[in-house]
């Protein structure tokens, strides 16, 4: 996949000089060392392989970024502009390129992205069990709880969350999933195995996504990523209001962080979550530091 | 016996003649070709947003010398590079001025959203009308005049040899 959308020089060095389960994001910054993290520590990337001596690394220059957007884009920007204007692409496996760039925008709308000048390439992972240590907390008497995956950016939620549908399958648990999948990362675009339950809404918007997928599909639980704006946290709400359980993810590093984030105290007020797990990077991605109830109050700890 | 050689030699030069007029009638046709196929991935840009190498893959046409046009420009895609000698490889009908243009065109196709790609495709367009009726003009003027000049080079040589 990488292949397919990195420049020769860079791709023969990633592909020869890195193990491909390590790597977890690939940054290009316009005339700067293009930066490798490998298990959530940063490198620079050099001919001859990850460097700690920028003055050995490759440097990525204007055209090797925008050469990256338009073969991500299967040469086709025109066909992928509604994720341009998001800031992000996803090619298939579920790798998803953040773009920074100019922003053209017309009346207060964003028109699309032009001259890109970075990129961040996250690599997707299946780390088979990643989840199962969180399982029975979250999982009682064949119902999932409403649960929220917690951690800053880049610490495993999303590869828990695609674990913990397939532990389902695995373990046999004939529950309807819906798998809101707003940027095509949970699910890979098909490639990644989400097991025998799962159907998978892709590309829509959150409250889109729920009402369609509840309405159409009947699932007893919805799984999505990363919440964050008031139309998400309405979506939760309409799934709450129609007796599906969720599981999502947020951005916060810490309980007080999460009590802090814009409209999640209403939602933490009103006990819509009892599940709370928080993971970090301390030991790697996806390390779990805790799992809390509805009070936020600690059930259990690891490490 | 000498009319049926005679016979054969007007027939031999008509038929250069028509060879010589054939080149002016598949530029018109490449031309014509390519205008339409310009309009057909205007639309699928604005309404199906396929993917660039998916309309031309699917794209039919009845210009041979297009087909290997838009050919020669999937196997630059699949390359990652645009460069002339393969996108024109075997592509005779065109000037060099011209295969610079569309090489530019090919360059930035493919680069924009969809409302500069489409302004970025009639632009294009724009400039290829003009080559459509030059090629219409020549096409008028040069083919019937090689097929009559091939006529009267035979009937010519058959009467000098005569």
């Amino acid at each position: 996949m990488l292949g397919k959308i990195l420049p020769l020089h860079i791709y023969k060095t990633v592909d020869e000089k890195i193990h491909y389960n390590s790597l977890n994001e690939i940054r290009m910054r316009q005339n700067e060392p293009v930066v490798v993290y490998l298990n959530g520590q940063p490198f620079y990337l050099g001919e001859k392989g990850v460097t700690s001596n920028q003055n050995h690394a490759i440097i990525a220059t204007k055209q090797d970024i925008e050469n990256v957007v338009f073969s991500a884009s299967d040469f086709s920007i025109y066909s992928v502009n509604e994720q341009i204007k998001r800031g992000f692409l996803v090619v298939d496996g579920g790798v998803r390129i953040g773009i920074c760039g100019n922003i053209v925008s017309e009346n207060n709308q964003i028109k699309t992205i032009t001259h890109f000048s970075s990129i961040n390439i996250r690599i997707p992972h299946v780390v088979k069990n990643c989840s199962l240590s969180a399982f029975d907390a979250i999982v009682q008497n064949m119902t999932i709880r409403n649960t929220l995956v917690v951690s800053p950016p880049g610490c495993g939620k999303t590869t828990f969350i695609r674990d913990f549908i397939w532990q389902l399958s695995e373990k046999n648990y004939c529950l309807n999933i819906l798998v809101l999948d707003e940027r095509g990362e949970i699910g890979g675009g098909g490639l990644l195995n989400l097991g025998k339950f799962a159907d998978v809404l892709s590309f829509s918007t959150k409250l889109q996504g729920f009402e369609h997928g509840i309405r159409a599909l009947s699932p007893q639980l919805i799984v999505t990523d990363e919440i964050g704006s008031n139309q998400d946290i309405e979506a939760l709400e309409y799934a709450a209001n129609c007796g599906v359980n969720v599981m999502a993810t947020v951005h916060a590093a810490s309980v007080e962080d999460l009590k802090n984030k814009p409209g999640f105290d209403k939602l933490l007020k009103n006990k819509y979550f009892s599940r709370f797990v928080f993971l970090s990077n301390r030991q790697g991605p996806g390390t779990l530091e805790g799992i809390y109830n509805e009070n936020l109050v600690r059930v259990s700890t690891w490490s | 016996m000498k009319l049926i050689m005679i016979l054969i030699l007007i027939a031999l030069c008509t038929y250069v003649g028509y060879g010589f007029s054939r080149y002016y009638i598949n530029r018109f046709e490449f031309i014509k070709e390519f205008r339409l196929f310009l309009s057909a991935i205007t639309l699928d840009i604005n309404f199906s947003h396929q993917k660039l190498a998916t309309m031309i893959e699917q794209h039919k046409t009845q210009s041979k010398e297009l087909n290997k046009l838009l050919k020669n420009f999937l196997a630059c895609l699949d390359k990652k590079k645009l460069d002339d000698d393969t996108l024109f490889n075997s592509i005779k009908l065109l000037k060099d001025d011209e295969k610079q243009t569309i090489a530019k065109f090919f360059a930035s196709l493919g680069r924009f959203d969809v409302e500069n790609q489409t302004k970025h495709i009639q632009n294009f367009d724009a400039i290829t009308e003009n080559w459509q009726n030059a090629a219409e003009q020549d096409k008028n003027r040069f083919a019937p005049l090689f097929v009559k000049l091939g006529i009267i080079v035979g009937v010519m040589i058959s009467l000098i040899l005569l």
